[in-house]
């Protein structure tokens, strides 16, 4: 062994010990991301209305962190409007949105933008123009796309199924490490389904680790067995729509024929 | 508190669509109209989806039809034999006005053709019937006063009233107290059906307007006449839209016939301290204000350039 790595031994040795005991930040013991989320399954019941989503971990101190909810990719057709005769709005045909999520929600410590480069920000679907670059609009004449992705993004904004904000991750440094929280407020627009949750840990330029959890969504109780009757019996579930409409009507003029509506 | 909407994937103020129910039905009970061209639009506005929006819509209708219906027939307000006629006419014409449609959308102009029927129909039904309503109440008044000074004399029939009286198969509507022939009903029911096929509505403004101008039915028997026809109707299309395209919401509907069943019975009293010349009018004023909407927004530049596909 060379004399100056026995003059250096004494150093590692305390290093070692102060890192175990917590009194040195150390990214390769405490870099390990966590996540969770509160609610692991949202219950859609008759009386639901959104709910809150607390997603919290810890990480490594000092990492920047961008946590990202979205549903699976899927392709979505939208009616886009036009001008006919150069003068009145129409419907004018359709717009096929391919490999887009249905929800997307994404809250931030700062601007993802600047913390990672484009390449990385595509690479994990991190932010609208990820999302725009990553996604396949039909049909398109070229120059177009950026125009209609944006309305597109207008109209999942004004649904509530896509927003976006570059701050609300609380960072709350302690104890050689780092817990955070997000909280995202679910809106009861976002359909029944599996949803991801991901969170990235960025330092210095780069993703040092990312954690998922994942959240799911279903219909429960009365709700839950009034779509499946709707849904697998469309016939018998029609027929008791009617049924029910007109014994209420009946009833409702019955109730003011004895109350002394007629002349 | 808020209740969600199954089918609609969506969760609403209980409020709202009892609110709006009422409102409605009190229209439906006050002229005779389904309301369909006000309540479709107005559930768009509160976030269902516009193919929801259109058939739950018709669900409701079926209870304040029911309930406008009963409450008309009690007062002895529905000529059963002109709507069985009518209805028969608008079954076959709405089957006309689907494959109409099938047509245009193949030949990608289904949008623009549905637009403008709807502007021209309902322009020309709510100006007429503004125009006729006052022009007729001017013209009692005046006959109020020339009453004192002359004798009435005959009315000389019109071309066309000659020309419906020379048609076969006359027969006595008595409840009406109008005599046609028994092709005349089934052949405007059948325009009414074709249009409102096309147009995507139940089509009692304008069946009212039909019944009124064309077969000189008294206004209150109009009312409930349209509402036993519409109820038909009403039956059909909610039952095919819940067994084909899943898209009837029960505890929407629930919701807006709690609104629509009471509106309608507080229009049929209100309807009785009106005249039928003031219900055309009123008609008319909602009708115009609808097609005014309707121009705006087919001429103002849109905020949402792209929208949920399906429906009109």
């Amino acid at each position: 062994m060379k004399k100056s790595s026995l003059l250096c031994m004494p150093f590692f040795v305390l290093a070692f010990v102060l890192a175990a005991g917590g009194i040195l930040p150390s990214s390769t013991a405490q870099a390990q991301l966590s996540a969770a989320a509160n609610h692991g399954n949202i219950k859609i019941g008759f009386f639901y209305h959104g709910d809150a989503i607390s997603v919290s971990g810890v990480s490594d101190p000092g990492a920047e962190l961008i946590v990202k909810m979205s549903s699976p990719e899927t392709h979505q057709t939208l009616r886009k409007k036009g001008k006919t005769a150069g003068v009145l709005w129409m419907n004018a045909g359709t717009l096929a949105f391919a490999h887009v999520p249905n929800v997307y929600y994404m809250k931030c410590s700062s601007r993802p933008e600047g913390l990672l480069s484009r390449q990385d920000l595509c690479k994990n679907m991190i932010g609208y123009q990820a999302m725009e670059d990553h996604a396949e609009v039909k049909p398109m004449a070229d120059g177009q796309k950026h125009r209609w992705f944006s309305e597109f993004l207008k109209y999942k904004e004004s649904c509530r199924l896509y927003r976006v904000s570059d701050e609300g991750v609380r960072r709350m440094p302690g104890g050689g490490r780092q817990a955070y929280q997000a909280v995202f407020e679910w809106p009861y627009q976002a359909p029944p389904g599996d949803y991801q949750v991901t969170v990235y840990a960025v330092k210095a330029g780069s993703i040092i680790d990312q954690a998922t959890c994942s959240v799911h969504a279903e219909t429960a109780g009365l709700a839950r067995r009034l779509t499946e009757l709707a849904m697998k019996h469309g016939a018998i579930y029609g027929a008791l729509s009617v049924l029910i409409a007109i014994a209420a009507g009946f009833a409702v003029g019955l109730i003011f024929g004895k109350g002394g509506g007629a002349h | 508190m808020y209740l969600y909407l199954p089918v609609a994937m969506t969760s609403i103020h209980v409020l709202l669509p009892v609110g709006l129910g009422l409102v409605v039905g009190l229209l439906s009970g006050l002229f005779g109209v389904g309301g369909g061209f006000l309540m479709t639009p107005l559930l768009i506005m509160l976030g269902i989806p516009s193919t929801v929006a259109a058939a739950t819509d018709s669900n409701q209708i079926v209870a304040a039809s029911t309930s406008g219906t009963f409450a008309h027939w009690k007062v002895g307000n529905v000529d059963f034999k002109m709507g069985i006629y009518l209805l028969a006419g608008g079954f076959a014409g709405g089957l006309a006005g689907v494959q109409a449609m099938k047509m245009l959308r193949a030949m990608g102009d289904a949008d623009f053709v549905i637009k403008m029927t709807y502007v021209v129909m309902l322009g020309v039904v709510g100006g007429y019937m503004f125009l006729e309503s006052i022009w007729s109440m001017r013209k009692k008044e005046g006959e109020g006063a020339a009453r004192l000074s002359s004798r009435p004399g005959k009315t000389k029939p019109s071309r066309i009233g000659a020309f419906l009286s020379s048609l076969p198969l006359q027969t006595r509507f008595e409840k009406s107290g109008v005599t046609h022939s028994a092709l005349v009903p089934v052949a405007l029911g059948g325009l009414v059906g074709l249009l409102a096929a096309v147009m995507g509505v139940g089509g009692g403004f304008l069946m009212v307007p039909v019944m009124v101008y064309m077969l000189r039915m008294p206004m209150h028997v109009v009312v409930g006449t349209s509402l036993f026809q519409i109820l038909f109707t009403c039956i059909e299309v909610t039952f095919l839209q819940a067994w084909t395209n899943h898209t009837v919401d029960f505890v929407l509907a629930v919701l807006l016939l709690v609104g629509s069943t009471l509106g309608a019975q507080i229009g049929v009293i209100a309807g009785r301290r009106l005249k039928g010349d003031q219900l055309k009018i009123l008609l008319a004023l909602i009708v115009l204000v609808v097609t005014v909407k309707m121009v705006l927004e087919l001429t103002i530049t849109p905020p949402l350039m792209l929208g949920m596909g399906g429906g009109h």
